[in-house]
């Protein structure tokens, strides 16, 4: 075999075998691979997987968590008031009406019973605070985002505005803020005022959780309808409330993990 | 031996120079309509509590769609090896980069603080696909940009490798936007597995068709010649991929119909005689597909230029009927949030017949983003040696020395190729 003719067997070799740079392109490959794999994991994983927050261990966290007694409800709409008080939502006259914000709002309903006759109920519907909330998924910046708490919270100076959340969200929980709040309508200076182009939503009024004060549509409610506390202390009344299981949660086929439990749904 | 001439247009024709301020006024009231949004808020766009995604993300997934059809005819040449298609190669690339520019510039605008533009960079959140999609698409602009300068400078190793980076970019830009609305589980209509794919193939078919037209009314505006037989073959392309189109949309209703929890989001689209009932039928369908998909086959029509570029047309039309029914009719269906309840009356619109239509400021937008396209292809062919002189389908012999020559900077006199607004009128037999 002359030299020429080696060359040529080696290159095929290289060809077909594997070489040195090809073994540790391929090792390089499947470090990064199974890297991927247990962080891509972490990221999907429902939030009751990946890390239980505030569990029954007895971690230092509380649970926000409120359930809404149906039966009490009389439809008063004094809870929606008080909130729109508290956090400065705007009221807007004639056909601006349609741009008011709404962080509970009670809606009004009917049931058919037994087929013939129907009831009318009422129905508060807020943010529900999810564990595994879609609306922190989506977004794009992480303007909305889970407190340890378990509030899910909006930073307004860090939204875009670009309603993806609203889009993604199952319980048409988020507004849009269609305008700033107008000056007259700053009931409440110790809170800042909407701010027009983000979205905006129920915080379990967040300012006042931090200062050991209920929310003020709990406070508010002159039916006892709405009951908060916190379901990590065994002692609260929403963990007696809830020890029975017949508390209920809305949409619960999405699988989001609600913190807001409907009784006598 | 063929050698490529590109020469760009003189652009000193009354026409033109009429075009071009007119484009720039609609584009300044963009801008203007964009600044009055940002401050006044939302309540001028026509958007409401219960449509938040309105007709700025319509056009925004038309426009990221139509820039694929254009990359596909520029990158025949460098990926599979139809280099008779170079010659198309930079004017195609060119409309590319503007397409998808312009669909940022829709999506920017329509946010509530575009003056946050930024921020999606450096607050990155890996879960959401919006957020990922910040870098796909400044990467596909760059990428873009990058791929047309390599062909200015004749650059064919660079051109070849870029061409190659940027429908892998494209791939991710395409799907990713499909993502954004298949991930939304909140609404029966938007959730599916299929949309990143049926989002693909329809930017591939409308893309294409859209930029036949561009092609046509360019070479015909600036008295230039192209081969009749770039649209025969490119119509033929397109054939297949709007039947790929009608296959997955089609199995993507039907399969939708089964479900019990999609069905009356299904009914509500296809036969409740809503809105949305007329542009599936009659937009999409009938215009969008079946019109078409008869003149690319009837031995009549489908071997003449004017019945394909009316076909391309119609396509197009059909596509943006599609990706009304991608936005819309998730957000016009009630989110069922308490079955077995029946909504009387509600302070935020749960219960209403949700009726949407986009006010003033918002058709300037999209007016604006159309114009902006145009001005700047109209510009960028003048200043840039983009357009080839004849476009003929031969293969050309590789030459010895350098491939493509540049050509002299002066061609015919450059008109605007926009006057020539009805298609039926480049219909030559």
């Amino acid at each position: 075999m002359s030299n020429n003719d080696r060359g040529k067997v080696s290159e095929n070799m290289d060809k077909s075998g594997m070489d040195r740079r090809t073994f540790l392109k391929m090792g390089g490959l499947l470090v990064a691979v199974s890297a991927a794999v247990p962080v891509g994991a972490q990221l999907f994983a429902p939030a009751g997987l990946a890390a239980p927050r505030g569990s029954a261990e007895g971690t230092s966290d509380p649970q926000w968590t409120m359930v809404i007694d149906l039966e009490k409800c009389d439809g008063c709409k004094i809870c929606e008031e008080a909130c729109a008080d508290e956090n400065n939502l705007p009221r807007y006259e004639g056909k601006q009406a349609r741009y008011d914000a709404y962080w509970i709002r009670v809606a009004e309903t009917k049931q058919e019973i037994s087929g013939v006759d129907t009831e009318e109920r009422p129905i508060p519907l807020l943010c529900m605070m999810c564990d595994d909330p879609p609306c922190t998924h989506v977004c794009p910046t992480k303007a909305s985002f889970i407190r340890d708490d378990g509030l899910v919270l909006i930073d307004e100076h860090r939204c875009i505005g670009c309603r993806y959340c609203i889009l993604a969200c199952p319980y048409r929980a988020r507004y849009m803020v269609f305008a700033d709040t107008p000056d007259d309508q700053w009931t409440n200076k110790s809170v800042p005022k909407l701010m027009r182009g983000v979205a905006s939503k129920c915080n379990f009024c967040v300012h006042r959780l931090d200062d050991g004060k209920l929310p003020r549509c709990v406070v508010e409610c002159p039916n006892d309808v709405l009951i908060f506390g916190d379901r990590n202390d065994p002692d609260s009344e929403v963990a007696e409330l809830l020890e029975p299981g017949t508390a209920q949660v809305l949409r619960p086929n999405v699988e989001v993990g609600p913190n807001v439990f409907y009784l006598d749904l | 031996m063929a050698k490529y001439y590109f020469a760009s247009i003189e652009g000193k024709s009354p026409w033109y120079n009429f075009a071009v301020v007119v484009l720039s006024l609609l584009v300044f009231g963009w801008l203007v309509a964009t600044v009055v949004r940002f401050l006044e808020g939302f309540w001028i766009t026509g958007l409401n509590h219960s449509i938040t995604w309105g007709g700025s993300e319509v056009l925004f997934v038309l426009f990221v769609g139509l820039s694929a059809g254009s990359l596909l005819i520029s990158a025949l040449g460098a990926i599979v090896g139809q280099t008779e298609y170079k010659i198309l190669s930079r004017v195609a690339a060119l409309n590319s980069v503007l397409f998808m520019s312009a669909a940022l510039m829709m999506l920017i605008s329509s946010w509530g603080r575009p003056d946050r533009i930024f921020l999606p960079f450096y607050n990155i959140n890996p879960r959401s696909m919006l957020s990922l999609n910040a870098f796909v698409y400044s990467s596909y602009i760059t990428v873009g940009i990058l791929y047309l300068w390599a062909q200015l400078k004749n650059n064919d190793k660079w051109s070849r490798i870029l061409a190659i980076t940027a429908v892998c970019t494209a791939v991710f830009v395409h799907s990713g936007t499909g993502f954004i609305f298949g991930v939304v589980n909140a609404r029966e209509l938007y959730f599916s597995s299929l949309t990143p794919l049926a989002f693909v193939i329809a930017a591939l078919s409308s893309g294409t068709a859209l930029a036949m037209l561009i092609l046509h009314y360019s070479f015909k505006a600036t008295k230039r010649k192209i081969d009749e037989r770039f649209f025969l073959q490119l119509s033929k392309v397109m054939l297949g991929l709007i039947f790929f189109v009608l296959f997955i949309v089609t199995i993507e209703h039907l399969i939708h119909m089964y479900v019990p929890e999609h069905f009356a989001g299904e009914y509500y689209v296809m036969f409740s005689g809503s809105f949305f009932t007329y542009v599936f039928w009659i937009q999409l369908y009938l215009i969008g597909f079946i019109l078409p998909i008869t003149i690319l086959l009837l031995p009549r029509t489908r071997s003449r230029l004017g019945w394909i570029l009316i076909a391309s047309l119609f396509h197009v039309i059909g596509i943006l009927g599609e990706r009304i029914l991608f936005i819309l009719p998730g957000q016009f269906r009630h989110i069922p949030i308490l079955p077995g309840y029946e909504f009387i009356s509600n302070s935020y619109g749960d219960g209403e017949t949700i009726t949407y239509f986009p006010m003033v400021t918002a058709w300037i937008q999209y007016i604006g983003v159309v114009a902006f396209v145009a001005l700047a292809y109209l510009l960028l062919i003048k200043w840039l040696p983009l357009l080839p002189q004849e476009a003929k389908l031969i293969k050309p012999t590789p030459p010895p020395d350098d491939l493509i020559e540049e050509g002299e900077d002066v061609e015919e006199g450059g008109e605007d190729e926009t006057d020539e607004g009805a298609v039926g009128a480049g219909a030559p037999a």
